[in-house]
């Protein structure tokens, strides 16, 4: 339960007890500061990114100092990295995205994205541990959909260990992969069940977010109308 | 009240600064406009060599000197040192001369008397590799003159009674004008006590007014305005080796060095440190220079030194360095108020110190912010490195995002080759590293033209949905007859 109240055009509950002008004066600051409405105040508390979902749903995805999973088929997962870093933006905050393969396909919201690319695993984690010991990024992404070496030589100790370095910083690091990978060193993880066919590809990509169908299978929150 | 300093034999400083073994042997300095002697070390003047004889009057006094010419960059760097300390003492400064500078004091607090105050300001200019003498006194030309006569047991002299000061001086230390000098010789005056004890009307009289000006000097009462400069803000180290290192380890030990004493330096001025720039002379003759941003401008020691260092690790030159330099380019502290909602970097710093170790462990070109290019090319883009520190503030983005169609694809870069087989002018069937089996369902084919300057179209796009188990849904592309997989949707 949140002693603020939501605000408006974000999802949450509704004061309908507020006057229209308090109600017009919180849509016009809703309007004008966007990135001070982008985390609700129980984000601000455990950290997480929200992604709109259909039917008026919003899933948070992430926690502060903590290593979140994301897996689907092998390549897909393109569109959930797109919305969440489309939610980062609006926070006005920064992320880094280690992407091995360097398939990322640059997206127009990019203001403040640290891309950085390498087909090697090892520069990969090597550049993970770089920025997660930094700390000033709150998110740090691991993509490893487009890996060309097997994900299994990666030593399961890597994860904790990567886990352990967020948790001081409180950065929210993030792993994409085609198979679950980071064990119980991820506080949470998700599956990605969509299955696009070929007319998603004539679809407007806001219509298609709407459609994304993420499972919840170890920790997280549940959504949120 | 007025200071002077002053560094002795300022052109041979220039010239034989970092030799003390030279100023031990007779070497002089030719001054290649006039073709004559210019300056000499103690020994060839005790060999008989004076300034302003040609070389070939000097040699045949002094058989073993050693010539040199001039240093015009060294006198400069010299005099440009010499202003910076004047710099760091009072705001009203004069460049006298080449190595001669004369400050006002007026506004200053001389702690602990004029004494002790020079012996302080002495303490903490003064190096062994410049070495400085200070005169001060009531007026500019009474201050050089104390300069002058300041030595190197007694580097500091105050004139308290400009009278009994200047009495024994003898005459030549005012430089008179050469036509005064036989004059004044035939009269017996070799003292500045003896010139001023004649009237001042009857010098007028019978010199002028040059006659008047040395008297006015001679007795200590000549007044004259500043004419100010401002002193050159140069923060700069430099070391040459002597042999080549092999190691960065001597070279990290003088960048903390050079590190300590540019703090130091900036701290005296309330500055601080906006960029660095590093650079190591080579063996081969080349100068391998770095240039390094402050994002968050700063006087911390630690923090300088580490962007140095953080270079130096991943650093490897084909020939050795045969010195180092490290300028520092100050700026005032700025302090930006942020916007309320403004998510900034938590230390800016160390992000730029992470950056330089993600360039270096990932390449250039492989790290920085993702830009689409304003074309419609597949594919085009560039990457930037952040501007960090006062530039990076978050652009207000007036337009609205463009509408996207389609998932979102994740590229094969550089693409990877495909075999295709058609069946009516469409793919039916997809072989390629990545993906192989029957096209299920295909979009296209999408014609992309070339460069303006090209006719036709270049490239032929389709999405293909992959039937089987390494199927999934890819983009495939087709420049004259070769078959490309651009990249994948969903696998």
């Amino acid at each position: 339960m949140s002693a603020r109240p939501e605000p408006a055009g974000q999802g949450g509950s509704t004061d309908t007890g507020a006057s229209p002008s308090l109600q017009s004066l919180r849509a016009l600051l809703a309007e004008k500061f966007p990135e001070a409405h982008a985390l609700t105040p129980s984000q601000e508390e455990t950290g997480g990114f929200e992604i709109e979902l259909g039917g008026g749903r919003r899933q948070r995805f992430g926690a502060r100092g903590k290593v979140s999973e994301v897996s689907g088929s092998r390549g897909g997962g393109a569109l959930f990295l797109e919305r969440l870093l489309e939610s980062v933006a609006q926070a006005g905050a920064w992320a880094a995205l280690v992407d091995v393969g360097g398939g990322y396909d640059p997206a127009p919201h990019g203001q403040r994205l640290l891309w950085v690319r390498t087909p090697k695993m090892a520069v990969a984690l090597r550049a993970v541990d770089l920025l997660l010991r930094d700390g000033n990024l709150p998110l740090v992404i691991l993509d490893l959909q487009m890996a060309p070496q097997p994900l299994h030589r990666i030593p399961a100790s890597t994860w904790y260990r990567f886990a352990r370095m967020a948790e001081p910083t409180g950065t929210a690091f993030f792993l994409l992969t085609p198979t679950p990978q980071a064990g119980a060193a991820a506080a949470q993880r998700w599956k990605l069940l969509n299955q696009w066919s070929l007319q998603a590809l004539g679809e407007c990509r806001s219509t298609l977010a709407l459609q994304l169908a993420p499972a919840r299978q170890r920790g997280g929150w549940p959504m949120t109308a | 009240m007025y200071a002077t300093l002053s560094i002795p034999e300022f052109a041979l400083q220039a010239a034989l600064g970092h030799q003390p073994e030279a100023w031990r042997r007779p070497v002089a300095l030719v001054d290649p406009e006039s073709g004559r002697l210019f300056a000499a070390t103690v020994p060839a003047r005790a060999a008989g060599v004076q300034n302003g004889m040609t070389p070939a009057q000097a040699q045949a006094r002094a058989p073993e000197l050693e010539l040199l010419h001039r240093v015009p960059e060294g006198e400069a760097a010299l005099q440009a040192i010499l202003l910076e300390a004047a710099g760091s003492v009072s705001a009203y400064l004069e460049a006298t001369a080449p190595g001669l500078c004369t400050l006002d004091l007026q506004g200053l607090t001389l702690e602990g008397g004029p004494h002790r105050w020079g012996e302080a300001v002495w303490k903490r200019l003064a190096s062994p590799e410049v070495p400085l003498r200070l005169g001060v006194a009531a007026n500019p030309d009474l201050a050089i003159l104390a300069a002058r006569v300041a030595t190197e047991r007694e580097p500091v002299c105050v004139v308290e009674h400009p009278s009994a000061f200047l009495d024994p001086l003898p005459l030549e230390i005012l430089e008179p004008p050469p036509e005064l000098i036989p004059i004044l010789s035939d009269w017996g005056i070799a003292t500045l006590g003896a010139l001023r004890r004649l009237p001042k009307g009857e010098i007028a009289a019978r010199l002028g007014v040059p006659g008047v000006r040395l008297w006015e000097r001679a007795a200590g009462a000549s007044r004259r305005v500043l004419q100010l400069v401002r002193a050159a803000e140069l923060f700069e180290e430099r070391f040459d080796f002597e042999h080549e290192p092999e190691t960065a380890s001597p070279i990290l030990f003088l960048l903390r060095r050079f590190a300590d004493r540019l703090v130091e330096r900036l701290n005296a001025v309330g500055l601080v440190a906006g960029a660095l720039r590093f650079s190591l002379p080579l063996s081969d003759g080349t100068l391998y220079e770095r240039y390094f941003t402050i994002p968050s401008p700063s006087a911390d020691t630690d923090l300088l030194f580490r962007v140095l260092e953080t270079h130096l690790e991943t650093l490897r030159l084909d020939h050795g360095p045969t010195g180092v330099r490290l300028r520092a380019f100050p700026v005032k502290p700025g302090f930006r108020q942020a916007r309320f909602f403004e998510n900034n970097l938590r230390d800016p710093n160390r992000f730029a110190e992470t950056l330089a170790r993600l360039l270096a462990l990932a390449g250039q070109g492989n790290v920085g912010i993702p830009r689409r290019l304003p074309c419609h090319r597949p594919d085009a883009f560039c990457v930037e490195l952040p501007r960090l520190g006062r530039a990076e503030v978050v652009e207000e983005n007036a337009s609205s995002p463009p509408l996207l169609f389609g998932l979102p694809m994740r590229r094969y870069r550089p693409p990877l080759p495909a075999s295709i087989q058609l069946e009516n002018a469409a793919p039916c069937h997809l072989n390629s590293p990545e993906a192989s089996g029957p096209v299920i369902g295909c979009l296209g084919p999408y014609r992309l033209s070339g460069q303006w300057w090209q006719e036709g179209w270049s490239t032929v796009e389709w999405d293909v949905a992959i039937g089987g188990p390494r199927g999934g849904l890819y983009r495939l592309s087709q420049q004259g007859e070769a078959w490309q997989l651009e990249g994948c949707y969903e696998q």
